[in-house]
């Protein structure tokens, strides 16, 4: 009753918290740039690339539609007001900040009942809320239009669903609840929170080692209950876990994504990274709905492209090689954009050239010389007189590879280019279109077309190395399909299969994990190292106007906490050292003897207090550990931010020892001081709470804004 | 009495294996350019600058100098012959594999050992240490000129160390042979062991770690005992094991390092990676026995070195930066060696000239301008007609610096620096050389004189950035300090105080860390990832060359390989036709 009362002021509080002052500052703050702008894509239909799975932003989309945006407003950069100059709302950011706000203080509630749960003790449920409810920081991550209050309120609604479902079960076998209908809610409320927290952001991936952990440890606890559990009933557990911690999210994760991929059907310019045919499927597309000659002949009209995320289209134009006679040396290069100067025309080989007609189609193995349309010049290894090859600009240990003049009669081997079919494919029938991917192997180098993702300097117009490949390691960058191809006369025509679900999500994830690695450390203002966080070293900036807001912490919370984690280690060691002294034994030996006396409960390692502030507290270390330490290995830039879900275990285990604190020394004063427990219980925690209110008051203008 | 049969047994099957065909290739393979050309340091006491602790190669240098190496023979690069083409032996390479080689078996025996004292099965130990003795890699890697086979012999010695001295403790207090003299020798033999695989190469910090996680689990397991071992026992358990595994290993480390510095006096090369203190103990160094004035004045001619490791002098030639006003724009730059054109003329800034004399000395804090004396520019920072500073070409935070003309009237506050000593130094008798370090703050651009360790480009004849920077977060890259002062007529001298021990320990660690860092990640044929080793999955070339007096072709890491460099068979001959070696 106390708890359920404490649980609804929580909760208001927090809500409280995080909504005043909810529409200032009134222009797009950080992030929200990006999230707001791909709400706006969701309500236009309009496909996009982004580093994170789409449920977080389809939740913002789908507040924003409520709240009546209509995706016209575009959240172009940090700064961009939401009202016109006098004074019109542009669009209902308010809406969205609230609907994240309100994940934000659904999280802490979630944190609220995981601590009470496990402990047991009210004081430190409500210690562990209040540390984040007064937290600076985390009332200024729940404010804005970002996905992590959406996804640290998953993270936590899994880590209670788990923590519920494994209080059902209990040894007794009169009050076992294992495979009640609750204990059937909780564990599929647990998987579809975890399958939610993937969807959100892929950090979430740590969250399932966690809540895989705890499962785990579940089920070695019942290994062990030899008497009451059956290697049957075992089974039974291990299959419901299976099921609701593995294939769940799972298929909450596929769903999600086959949601975004019907929901988006319009292109855009991120276009670029995804491949043909997932192209052909954008409305608006060049490649939509196209029809396309059947097979490529000997003198057909094409662009190619290649087939590395980011796909190149083979380009030339008329700039040159540095250094170089020019007649040798009309670049190619690899160019991102549809363009007139990607057209190249198929020839045939001199030698086959008189038996062949317009039409015949190309097959596995064929030779030919590719001729650039706008400036008429062939495909060519460059070599020198000595017929050694030239070496690429970047790639040095790759051929050069440029346009020349068609008249130059030495060297003509140069120009020619073998198809060679990538294994698996049909070789009978001729190439095709988009489908059939190639090698274009240069017969006399012996190396093979190939596009790297390095960019020429500033000669090179900013677009991309291609070069000859001798090796077959890097093969990847060899294959090339065609793109366009111009229709001629008599030839059959087909349209582009759509590719399938399944295709679309690898290829997605291919998208996802290629701009994830592009985001290469930098320096700068708002990056900052993963042992700045924990000690609360630098704020982020979140605002560069007037407001001056700043992602940083609560002082007196940060302190608790980066207290908390050394103590709960020595404290863990000093418990670990007096059981395998064995203290607790000589203490029932005692027992004995004596009768009920206070060494009941004066000993470190027998109060049952103390144990149990040992054993949750070893859960949110391991949960802080699990969201902490993989960033010290990770090489992409980091940010604050992504600190937060381990603030959160920190704040539970400082809640936790708090209130163990509390309770131990008010035992200590009761049999010095003569007051009643209660008294002493409820005085210590106002002033803790007294304290931390008062701190988050002094701070507040980080979040708030300073009027 | 099996067991110590088998034990002769599988010790001699591995020095035979060992030791067949040593002489064999006739070259330089692989890293014996490297440790063979140390260990001839050793024995010439040639200063040198390294990425592993001194004792491999110590030992290496020992074994060389017992067999008749005289230092002579360079160890140039892998293929190298050690026969003349008459057939002379230039160098006695084969004692020093043969020494390596018995270091690699007895590892094995080592092996033997630790097996057998932890399962008491002769079995087990048997199968253990055939499994290394037949293995191909194992055998490669003993056999050479390496500080693999040393390492790894010390490595094995500290497990059986801690593994014999644990086995000595039971819990039966009669059979209980812990603090006999047995029990504290095989202690003391896992310390001196810990020490020394730590003194071949860093990598035994992991083995430390092995041998402290063994520890802690006796120490645990005594803890359990209540009824055996007291509190104050433990205690003494405890004690033993800080002592022997952890002070006596650096006591080793420490003296091996020792005993480095004093076997080593003569400069080279390498000097260059260090400190001017340091380089002024090595005989043949420019530095060493030097006298210098005992102060910098106002007059004194001087080069300055930055204090970073691999410390450059700061260098201005007559060349300019590109794209801009030659007046404007010669190249100021960082140079690590010592050169005619890292000279510079202090002067006083024109307010003060009158009232000083040459011989007084500068202070923290005293304005003056530098000139090149080649050139006879002075240096500044760049600005531009609004007076706002020029970025470098590198770090284009930083203002560029250049030398300029004297006579460009102009900005002639951008010439002028302040001389700000680094914190805990004497304030108040005057700028030494070598000994004081400072900071050389532009009072017009606020900022201060930078070395990167950014190479220029082309033009900047591989010589290294200077410029301004105007942060105080990176300050490493702005403390200099004199080098060589030239002798003013009347002035007092002064030599070179040598560095401490210590101070000599830290920077040679410096050194070692610098080196290593430098070692970055790179791709090539003899480059591979961790997780093909487990797999063996590329072998590691030892030697490409094809010889007449060697029937096979490579020698390979293992038999396995001989499958994928078929396979690769294109790449191979690709490079024996490039010509690497012919």
């Amino acid at each position: 009753m106390q708890s359920s009362l404490l649980f609804v002021c929580i909760t208001f509080i927090g809500v409280t918290s995080r909504l005043f002052r909810i529409n200032e500052p009134r222009y797009v703050c950080w992030d929200e740039t990006h999230f707001g702008k791909m709400a706006g894509f969701y309500i236009n239909r309009t496909m996009f690339a982004c580093v994170h799975p789409p449920l977080g932003k389809l939740i913002i989309a789908t507040i924003g539609l409520a709240g009546g945006y209509d995706g016209h407003f575009s959240f172009t950069q940090p700064g961009d007001t939401y009202y016109t100059e006098n004074g019109t709302l542009l669009t209902p950011y308010i809406a969205m900040r609230v609907g994240c706000a309100i994940f934000g203080t659904l999280m802490i509630s979630a944190v609220y009942c995981i601590i009470h749960t496990l402990t047991k003790s009210v004081g430190a449920a409500v210690l562990s809320s209040m540390l984040l409810i007064c937290d600076v920081a985390m009332v200024t991550l729940s404010r804005y239009i970002l996905l992590d209050p959406i996804m640290l309120f998953f993270m936590f609604a899994s880590v209670l669903g788990v923590v519920k479902a494994s209080a059902l079960q209990t040894r007794c076998s009169k009050q076992d609840k294992s495979f009640t209908s609750y204990w059937w809610g909780w564990l599929v409320f647990t998987g579809i929170c975890l399958g939610c927290t993937l969807s959100v952001k892929l950090v979430g991936a740590f969250t399932v080692m966690f809540v895989g952990a705890w499962a785990i440890a579940d089920l070695w606890k019942l290994l062990g209950d030899t008497e009451m559990v059956s290697l049957q009933l075992l089974g039974k557990h291990f299959a419901a876990r299976v099921l609701c911690l593995i294939f769940l999210p799972i298929a909450i994760y596929v769903g999600v994504f086959y949601f975004h991929f019907h929901i988006l059907h319009q292109s855009s310019d991120d276009d670029i990274f995804y491949s043909s045919k997932f192209q052909s499927t954008l409305h608006g597309n060049l490649l939509h709905k196209k029809s396309m000659p059947m097979h490529i002949t000997f003198k057909s009209s094409l662009t190619m492209r290649n087939t590395l995320i980011e796909g190149m289209f083979l380009h030339s134009h008329p700039h040159y090689y540095p250094n170089m006679l020019e007649q040798y040396s009309q670049q190619v290069t690899g160019y991102k954009i549809r363009d007139g100067n990607n057209w190249w025309n198929i020839e045939p080989v001199i030698q086959q050239a008189k038996k062949l007609m317009d039409n015949v189609p190309l097959h596995d193995g064929d030779l030919i010389s590719l001729h650039h349309m706008v400036t008429n010049k062939s495909l060519s290894v460059v070599i020198d007189k000595n017929e050694k090859w030239h070496a690429a600009p970047i790639s040095y240990w790759n051929s050069m590879v440029a346009s020349i003049s068609r008249q130059n009669s030495s060297g003509n081997d140069y120009k020619n280019w073998k198809i060679e079919l990538k294994a698996l494919q049909n070789r009978s029938s001729g190439i095709c279109a988009v489908d059939c991917v190639f090698k274009l192997v240069n017969v006399a180098a012996r190396c093979c077309l190939f596009a790297s993702l390095k960019k020429l300097p500033g000669w090179g117009k900013d677009q991309y190395e291609i070069s000859c490949y001798h090796g077959r390691r890097y093969e990847q960058g060899c294959w090339w399909h065609a793109e366009e191809v111009l229709p001629s006369s008599n030839a059959a025509t087909t349209a582009i299969k759509p590719p399938s679900f399944l295709t679309n999500l690898f290829e997605s994830h291919k998208v996802m994990f290629h701009l994830n690695s592009k985001l290469k450390k930098k320096y700068g203002d708002r990056v900052s190292k993963p042992w700045h966080w924990a000690v609360n070293y630098k704020p982020q900036l979140f605002s560069k106007k007037e407001d001056k807001l700043y992602l940083t912490g609560t002082p007196v919370v940060w302190w608790i906490n980066a207290t908390a984690i050394p103590t709960y280690i020595l404290f863990y060691l000093c418990v670990a050292i007096t059981r395998k002294r064995k203290y607790h034994l000589k203490r029932d030996q005692n027992l004995k003897i004596k009768s009920k006396s206070i060494l009941q409960n004066n000993c470190i390692c027998c109060n049952e207090i103390i144990l149990n502030a040992c054993f949750v507290g070893g859960w949110c270390l391991l949960g802080w550990c699990l969201h902490y330490l993989p960033f010290f290995a990770m090489s992409r830039v980091l940010f604050f931010h992504h600190y937060f879900p381990a603030h959160v275990f920190a704040c539970m285990l400082s809640g936790t020892l708090l209130d163990c604190f509390c309770k131990t020394l008010t035992e200590w004063w009761h049999s010095y001081l003569k007051l009643s427990p209660l008294t002493i219980h409820q005085s210590l925690m106002v002033t803790i709470i007294g304290v931390l209110f008062h701190n988050f008051y002094l701070h507040s203008h980080f979040c708030y804004g300073s009027t």
